[in-house]
């Protein structure tokens, strides 16, 4: 069920309610509640995949629970192994066995032999991309005997299931939230209040910007040709908005969810486009998953050190398969070689990390030189989200071709003023909190409540009245 | 937590009686998408005894006739508005229109081929259809048929619970969808239902379809063919393939609605087609 739809506003408040007024004094039952609720959500998506994350879970349970009591390195490894077959097995038979089979009756037609692969044209179980990577960390860190496995099959199972971030995200680590599940949580009213906030931000930056955002986007990239270079360059830059407004509204929304039920997810995108560098960029946008790749993929190749070709082959690598994670296409891929062509200067000289606080802190206005570097790290990822958004590389080429032409300074086409005054509304209030945990941290002592509420009220006008026509979570087709 | 709880449910309370306050002032009829609907229903039940046609239709009908609308001064009233309130919906509008006017002598229903596959399970059903149309006003105008597919749409019943009813707040319908063919059930017994009216008044009644883009060219033979393998209605289907018009496809950026330029084109090609004085009158006007 979308976090957007009425059938979240009824589950959500019964999911609740038991939860707190009905299962809190035993953990076990109050875990095996939340389980039983993750998977409702899931199946309401399709029952039928269940079974996949069931059976995934099952897996890594019992993996890990077998690397404690071994300690050979052999079959230690042969486990961990086991582990990485299942879920990777998953992802390689429902989201990229027609991809490569395409790919490679492509490449025997170009040597002129006929073949003919079978497509198993399956759907493809939403969150799967994400949940599976969650387990894996977890059978990781086992294995490198980070953290001990968990002997509770309820919590770990709720773990893996948890139905605010199942679906697209935060990607979060065992470390972080199977102890979570562990503990005894309590009602902490200021934190599930704030989680309030943080989910009403959420519905704002998914209804109000990406929504009305796709609008205007979908029709300029449904016909690129018919546009000057002015509207494909807006197209492209509001494509931007899309996707963040998009991705991270639904990150705000799981992780205030989250917040309801006394549990702390990651913090998953951190005002993204204020970065001066494209090296501050992949520090803030989709930190779970630049973190989890770091982690368990560059650290492991190596990272930024060793020779020079070592170096370049980590990156390339990481940001390939980074772009490869988000679908079956190689414009994903392209997309993630273009980012890695943007940091390797900066990552091989040394200078990626530059930038560790946050632009203009603790000033309103940034200076010019701010402006400037923020402008064309915006530029640059928005060049890259050209081929993320495309069907096809070739498409993505005319698209860019097709902006730098004397068109490019003819009045464009807009969305309309409702949608600029919207942005402009959320680039404003972004752009002033971005210091905070999210948008919607507000101080309840600076600002009475009578002013707060007033704020929420408007948001919510804002969502209702101006909110664009509903459009599926970007993010759950990966 | 009752803290929070008090506070939330006082929030929420607030935000309940503002949708009832922005409901009762009929405020959204005004903002929300839907409000073409909204202005036709006002039109239709206006006073206006100069109309002598009376143009009911889709999305591309409005968007070709709503600037000869002068309040039927001229003669002409138009009553198009989009292809979500199904046929059903056009037959309220036509039955709002001639309790209160006597003077009308032609109808056209202008609609894209697709509007008659339409059986109340649309997606924007919800929005465009039941939320204008799904009251105690219309109530006594439903077929069994259609009542019976409106019991399928989820949430039907809260359609006027003030939340709901100021807000664009829609249920999935996908999952819904019935099978139509071409000429859903709806669509018949409401052309039918249609027909005897205006038959019972004497009035003329055609139904056309708007110029289509060259690119639908085929789609339009599909759809020919479908309905003559089924032949129903033949009354009003003989005349609608066969005077079909095709106009070039960079006409319609969208496929099916005309660019700002070539409105005024595209609506004086239909009118000469129709060839009918008033409305070839109103825009000599």
């Amino acid at each position: 069920m979308l976090f957007n739809s009425i059938d979240f506003a009824v589950f959500l408040p019964i999911v609740f309610g038991l939860y707190w007024f009905v299962f809190q004094r035993n953990l076990k039952v109050q875990n095996a509640w939340l389980l039983l609720a993750s998977y409702f959500f899931y199946g309401w998506w399709d029952w039928r995949f269940l079974s996949l994350i069931a059976f995934s879970s099952t897996i890594d349970f019992f993996v890990a629970r077998k690397l404690e009591t071994t300690e050979h390195s052999g079959k230690r490894k042969r486990l961990l192994w086991t582990s990485i077959g299942v879920n990777i097995g998953f992802l390689g038979v429902f989201k990229y066995f027609d991809f490569f089979a395409e790919s490679f009756a492509e490449a025997f037609s170009l040597f002129g032999i006929p073949f003919e692969p079978g497509r198993l044209n399956l759907i493809l179980p939403v969150g799967i991309s994400f949940y599976t990577f969650q387990t894996l960390s977890y059978t990781i860190d086992v294995y490198r005997k980070k953290m001990a496995p968990s002997h509770d099959p309820i919590a770990f199972f709720a773990f893996v299931s948890f139905f605010p971030q199942l679906v697209a995200g935060p990607i979060e680590r065992a470390t972080n939230l199977l102890p979570q599940f562990s503990g005894k949580r309590s009602f902490d009213q200021q934190a599930a209040t704030d989680g309030l906030r943080q989910i009403l931000w959420g519905l704002f930056k998914k209804i109000a910007i990406a929504d009305n955002c796709a609008e205007f986007v979908n029709g300029v990239f449904a016909d690129p040709s018919s546009a000057s270079g002015s509207t494909l360059l807006l197209g492209a830059i509001l494509f931007g908005f899309q996707i963040y407004g998009d991705f991270s509204g639904y990150s705000d929304i799981a992780i205030g969810t989250a917040r309801l039920f006394g549990f702390n997810l990651m913090k998953n995108f951190a005002f993204p486009y204020f970065s001066r560098d494209i090296a501050e960029f992949w520090r803030r946008w989709h930190i779970s998953l630049s973190t989890w790749f770091r982690d368990y993929v560059y650290i492991p190749l190596g990272g930024s050190r060793g020779p020079l070709f070592q170096q370049i082959r980590n990156i390339v690598v990481v940001f390939a398969v980074s772009g490869f994670w988000h679908g079956a296409n190689w414009t994903f891929i392209a997309w993630g070689l273009l980012n890695a062509l943007f940091i390797l200067p900066l990552i091989l000289r040394r200078k990626h990390r530059t930038y560790r606080d946050t632009v203009a802190s603790g000033r309103v206005f940034p200076r010019m030189r701010e402006v400037w570097a923020m402008a064309f790290t915006f530029l640059l990822t928005t060049l890259a989200w050209v081929f993320f958004r495309s069907e096809s590389i070739g498409q993505a080429i005319t698209y860019l071709y097709s902006i730098v032409q004397p068109s490019l300074f003819s009045v464009p086409s807009t969305p309309g003023k409702v949608v600029a005054m919207l942005l402009v509304f959320f680039v404003g209030v972004e752009w002033l909190q971005r210091e905070k945990e999210h948008a919607l941290c507000l101080s309840t002592t600076k600002i009475p409540r009578p002013a707060r509420w007033i704020l929420y009220y408007a948001l919510v006008y804002l969502i209702v009245y101006h909110g664009g026509s509903q459009e599926a979570f970007i993010y759950f087709q990966f | 937590m009752k803290h929070f709880l008090i506070r939330f449910g006082i929030f929420l309370f607030l935000l309940f009686l503002a949708f009832c306050l922005v409901d009762f002032l009929k405020l959204s009829h005004r903002i929300l998408p839907n409000r073409d609907v909204y202005t036709v229903i006002e039109r239709s039940k206006a006073t206006r005894d100069k109309t002598k046609v009376l143009i009911l239709g889709d999305s591309i009908a409005r968007q070709l006739f709503d600037p000869l609308d002068q309040s039927g001064e001229n003669g002409v009233t138009n009553l198009a508005s989009n292809q979500s309130i199904d046929i059903i919906g056009n037959y309220f509008l036509l039955h709002n229109f001639l309790e209160r006017n006597h003077s009308v002598e032609r109808v056209y229903l202008i609609v894209n081929c697709t509007s008659f596959q339409n059986n109340l399970d649309h997606l924007f059903t919800y929005n465009y259809f039941l939320k204008p149309f799904y009251n105690s006003e219309y109530k006594p105008l439903f077929t069994p048929a259609a009542m019976e597919q409106i019991k399928s749409i989820p949430f039907h019943r809260f359609v006027s619970f003030p939340p709901i009813h100021a807000t664009f707040f829609t249920p999935e319908l996908n999952k819904h969808k019935s099978k139509s063919k071409f000429l859903s059930k709806i669509s018949i017994e409401y052309l039918e239902a249609m027909e005897t009216v205006l038959e019972e008044r004497g009035i003329q009644f055609k139904v056309i379809s708007p110029p289509v883009s060259q690119a639908g060219f085929e789609d339009a033979q599909i759809y020919k063919s479908v309905y003559e393998s089924t032949r129903r209605l033949p009354h009003h289907f003989d005349q609608y393939f066969e005077s079909m018009i095709f106009l070039p496809a960079s006409w319609y950026p969208d496929g099916a609605h005309f660019t700002n330029e070539k409105i005024k084109e595209a609506r004086r090609i239909l009118i000469d087609q129709l060839d009918d004085e008033i409305l070839s009158a109103a825009i000599a006007e």
